[in-house]
């Protein structure tokens, strides 16, 4: 019994549900009078005590006395609207998620604290008194259970509206009195959660929402997302962010452990943030392997709670891919050698270099048959943009066409490719692109008084952006990195570039050793359209090989990285994509397709056919349809049910003719949503009880919902009076108006 | 009027320099023809400024001057107009990405430069040895070579090996005789011997690759390339070894920056 209880006979919510009444007089306000009749009669019996002995306070002791006397003998009453037994019905509305199993406190799991609670208060029995019960179970789908034996605390999902839609369709037609929902809070399915709740708010149907759990995870780390590429080269470096969380382990030590298809590649040691702060850390990963990868990222804290949150895959496509990258040089140049030595062993990038040894001859060098190229630098879109990436050596604008110029434009803005221009004597303003359509893509400003390059040794040094971007990263260790950056030999000349143009990113800026010449900007690249430019504004990185050992492989590894970049999100001629890299089972997988022609021209009019091949290895033929929306796009769905990775490629065709064929992957598996946030959001039961007009209790008051669900209003309900005259406080309060005014008249010498 | 003319002058004269901006070729040259300075054990091998008594310097500075103009006219190559002689032991050694050796039979490398030369050539140098004839320079060469690299072979050049068409296309090995058996050979109507040694005769081109199969050392052995540089204005030594001298140096050049 609370001290509520205690002093007023009734609990609260009769107070609150329940209208005040006289038995003796026809409506409460008639005894607004019997009040003027007590303060009058107190007046009264002070009106013979001398002026300077008597008080008001006297007076108001009195007239309180005569009130609360007049209130006992006018029978005063509570009027409550209360539901006549099993005559209606209560909804019993239990979460039946796996979230249900997380042990807050290290001890019993929410839901053996649920039910040792309906034991205690015997919560049903009571329940039964009184109502006609209906009892569901529900987590991502709600279903109605003969009793609570039935829960089995498995769902991977919660979705509230699953219940409410259920209550709506079942009790639509039967005199529901209320709704008991017991749940944790964490809804992570719901999409039309209002609508749903709104279709029982109408029918003024109150909701008593129970939180079960606690609002603070006290032990527990948790990965929180993964960022990385969906397609990679082979023999590449994924570079992945894995975000991860913590509650209860602020600065201290955990490990990171990734997996490559349940192969431990690699393990890390992180900090973990302080209590539900994010922390981010970034990995490496050697794509090493062909193929659909799966690679799991583990969080591992001593004393960790809630292990089913440590761990999210990510699924990367590595692909053995061979891109054609084009380099056009205008004269023999040590850059040029030494750039096609760097990457003349990676297996992925196929360099073909096009070089002008004497103004009227051109050395060929990576070409697939004698007659590539054997006309120049291409003159035809298609021929240009079989080509994933395009670099411009030290040769001056005039050599190009127009035509061709704007097709380069087209490259990378239409075709989506990757353009870099090298520093040199006939590069930048030196080649005269100032006024040229190459000068839109390129990332910097090129200055027309500054033509020649300036011959200066300067230091490479990396800018804020750059010490954080994977281009620039030499060892994963960012410390070291920079050193490694600091220590490599100086450049020996630079194109004078202006500033960066804004949305430009700058990765590197050189310190020449004549400060008169500023920090020119050395590496830069934006995106520009479908594609990137990148601007390297120096032709002496040839430097850093020559004059570091030779088993260095510091220049190898920059240039390796920034051909890859180049070529790595280039797109083909036909392009499948899913709108995620991982789904769950049964959820709609969208898969589009990108169609056009070898001159990267739309193609709204192919023949889309795709092949799904589930894990079990069973093919299944699905044909795209244009979107009529977007130019080009054809779109499918899927629906999946078995975990695994799905295998997709996609053929389109035009008449007989094969425009390309496209590959991708997905994953379908159970993520651990239910621990992930997993703590009580008693705001959200909060807010739906006061809107509903009921009420929330913690678990801990679960006993009082058989009582207090009574007191609805509704076509089976009647009235039921409260009797007061006999409440303790009044008769307190009796006690204490009598002793004050005797103590006080003692005081003055009147008793 | 003249009054007019000579402001007229002026004000041209004054705008002349702003529509011009920084003549590119004033820029560095981007290739030196770099002779490099050997130790040949006869002594005076280092005494370069005051007399050309090493091995290293036969030729010098006629051929050089007389190749470089030859690159400049047919190639794009941005070269130095200007000899450039490095000792194997100075720090300049690695930015210069190629060396010309000559009379190389005669070379002589301690252990130090042999260990220095095996590190230019690994990060990405190119070295033209020429000039040295019959066995007894061949074995000498051979051993001196092996101090640079104990493991690699020295492996004859096919003729459809990219060095052969890196600029021009050379179909046949021939060989370049110095220039006195170059003047014997005109002045006989080419009945007369171009080889210098008895004991082997035949001109060949050998070569030292990585593991990639670049090549790091070009040898023309059991030819003079060099002197055909340096007399190709002699009416009485033959164009056509002066012709093949320019082909093949040329070649070993683009193949240098291009591979």
């Amino acid at each position: 019994m609370s001290v509520f209880e205690f002093l007023f006979k009734y609990k609260p919510i009769v107070y609150s549900k329940g209208h005040l009444g006289f038995q003796l007089l026809s409506s409460p306000w008639f005894f607004l009078a019997f009040i003027a009749v007590a303060v009058a009669a107190a007046i009264y019996a002070y009106r013979s005590i001398a002026r300077e002995k008597r008080s008001p306070l006297m007076i108001a002791l009195r007239a309180t006395t005569f009130a609360v006397l007049l209130f006992i003998f006018l029978r005063p009453v509570l009027n409550l609207k209360t539901v006549l037994p099993q005559e209606t019905y209560l909804a019993v509305v239990i979460d039946n998620s796996e979230s249900m199993n997380i042990r807050d406190e290290g001890k019993e799991t929410r839901a053996e604290l649920l039910q040792k609670q309906f034991q205690e208060t015997n919560f049903f029995k009571k329940l039964s008194d009184k109502f006609r019960l209906k009892i569901y179970r529900f987590d991502k789908e709600a279903e109605r259970i003969d009793d609570v034996g039935r829960m089995t605390y498995a769902g991977k999902r919660t979705r509230i509206e699953s219940a409410t839609d259920l209550l709506s369709q079942e009790l639509a037609s039967v005199p529901l009195s209320g709704v008991v929902l017991i749940t944790d809070g964490v809804d992570n399915a719901s999409q039309q959660w209002n609508e749903s709740l709104g279709r029982l708010e109408t029918r003024h149907i109150p909701f008593y929402t129970v939180g079960v759990g606690s609002d603070r995870i006290t032990q527990d780390a948790e990965i929180v997302k993964i960022s990385a590429p969906r397609d990679m080269l082979k023999e590449s470096t994924a570079v992945v962010d894995v975000a991860f969380r913590s509650h209860g382990f602020a600065g201290r030590k955990a490990t990171l452990q990734v997996r490559e298809n349940d192969t431990l590649i690699k393990t890390e040691e992180v900090t973990l943030p302080a209590d539900g702060e994010v922390s981010e850390k970034t990995i490496d990963l050697p794509t090493k392997n062909e193929g659909s990868r799966i690679f799991s990222f583990t969080i591992q804290a001593p004393g960790d709670r809630i292990e089913q949150n440590n761990t999210l895959d990510s699924l990367i496509q590595i692909k053995n891919d061979h891109p054609q990258v084009l380099y056009i040089e205008g004269e023999p140049r040590w850059e040029f050698k030494f750039l096609r030595r760097a990457v003349q062993d990676d297996p992925n990038i196929r360099l073909v270099t096009f070089l002008r040894s004497s103004p009227n001859k051109f050395y060929r060098q990576g070409i697939d048959n004698e007659q590539m190229l054997a006309e120049g630098f291409p003159k035809k879109r298609e021929e240009l943009f079989a080509y994933k990436g395009l670099i411009f050596g030290s040769i001056e604008s005039t050599f190009f066409t127009q035509e061709q110029l704007k097709n380069v434009v087209d490259f990378v803005s239409t075709r989506g490719g990757g353009f870099m221009m090298l520093g040199g004597r006939n590069s930048f303003a030196g080649g005269r692109y100032q006024n040229t359509p190459v000068a839109d893509i390129l990332p910097i400003q090129m200055s027309a008084e500054a033509r020649a390059p300036i011959i200066d040794r300067l230091k490479m040094m990396l800018t804020d952006y750059g010490r954080s971007h994977p281009l620039m990263k030499l060892t994963p260790d960012a410390a070291a990195n920079t050193k490694m950056w600091n220590d490599l030999p100086p450049l020996t000349d630079f194109n004078k570039t202006l500033e960066a143009k804004a949305g430009s990113i700058v990765l590197a800026k050189g310190t020449p050793e004549d400060r008169g010449n500023g920090d020119p900007v050395l590496l830069a690249y934006q995106r520009y359209g479908r594609g990137r430019a990148m601007a390297f504004a120096s032709g002496s990185s040839w430097q850093w090989q020559m004059g570091m050992n030779h088993e260095d492989q510091t220049y190898e590894l920059f240039w390796k990285q920034v051909f890859r970049w180049l070529v790595s999100s280039s797109p083909d001629p036909v392009m499948v994509t899913t709108d995620k890299d991982s789904y769950l089972p049964g959820e709609t997988v969208n898969l589009n397709t990108e169609v056009s022609d070898k001159a990267f021209n739309h193609m709204n009019n192919a023949r889309v056919i795709g092949k799904i091949t589930d894990p079990a290895g069973n093919t299944e033929t699905v044909t795209f349809d244009w979107t009529g929306t977007e130019d080009a796009t054809y779109h499918s769905e899927l629906n999946t049910t078995t975990p695994g990775t799905y295998q997709v490629e996609v053929e389109a065709t035009q008449g007989n003719e094969t425009l390309g064929i496209s590959k991708t992957a997905f994953q379908v598996k159970d993520r651990p949503v239910e621990f992930s946030k997993a703590e009580l959001d008693a705001r959200l039961l909060e807010n739906i009880a006061s809107q509903t007009g009921g009420r929330y209790y913690p678990l801990s008051r679960l006993g009082d919902i058989p009582e207090e669900a009574q007191y609805v209003e509704g076509t089976s309900s009647f009235i039921e009076q409260k009797e007061l005259w006999d409440v303790p406080f009044l008769f307190m309060l009796l006690c204490i108006t009598l002793s004050g005014e005797w103590f006080w008249r003692k005081k003055k010498g009147l008793a | 009027m003249i009054r007019r003319a000579a402001l007229l002058l002026c004000f041209i004269l004054v705008l002349m320099p702003l529509g011009f901006t920084e003549d590119p070729d004033t820029q560095p040259a981007e290739f030196n023809f770099v002779r490099l300075q050997y130790n040949s054990g006869r002594g005076m091998d280092d005494f370069y400024g005051f007399g050309r008594f090493g091995s290293w310097a036969t030729d010098a500075w006629e051929a050089d001057y007389k190749y470089m103009w030859g690159i400049d006219r047919m190639t794009n190559v941005r070269q130095s107009k200007d000899p450039h002689p490095v000792p194997i032991m100075s720090p300049d050694l690695f930015k210069y990405p190629y060396i010309y050796a000559v009379e190389v039979g005669h070379m002589y490398l301690s252990e130090q430069e042999a260990e220095r030369l095996r590190e230019y050539l690994l990060r990405g140098g190119f070295w033209h040895c020429d000039d040295f004839w019959g066995l007894g320079e061949l074995r000498s060469f051979i051993s001196q070579m092996k101090k640079v690299f104990p493991d690699r072979p020295i492996e004859e050049l096919a003729p459809d090996h990219p060095i052969f068409h890196a600029f021009f296309d050379i179909d046949k090995v021939i060989q370049v005789p110095n220039i006195s058996l170059g003047r014997a050979y005109t002045q006989s109507g080419g009945r007369t011997r171009t080889f210098e040694r008895g004991d082997d005769t035949e001109p060949r081109v050998f070569g030292i690759s990585d593991d990639n199969g670049r090549l790091m050392v070009l040898i023309t052995y059991n030819s003079d390339l060099g002197d055909a540089w340096e007399w190709m204005d002699d009416p009485d030594y033959p164009a056509v070894f002066t012709g093949y001298a320019y082909r093949l140096g040329m070649n070993s050049i683009i193949y240098a920056m291009t591979h």
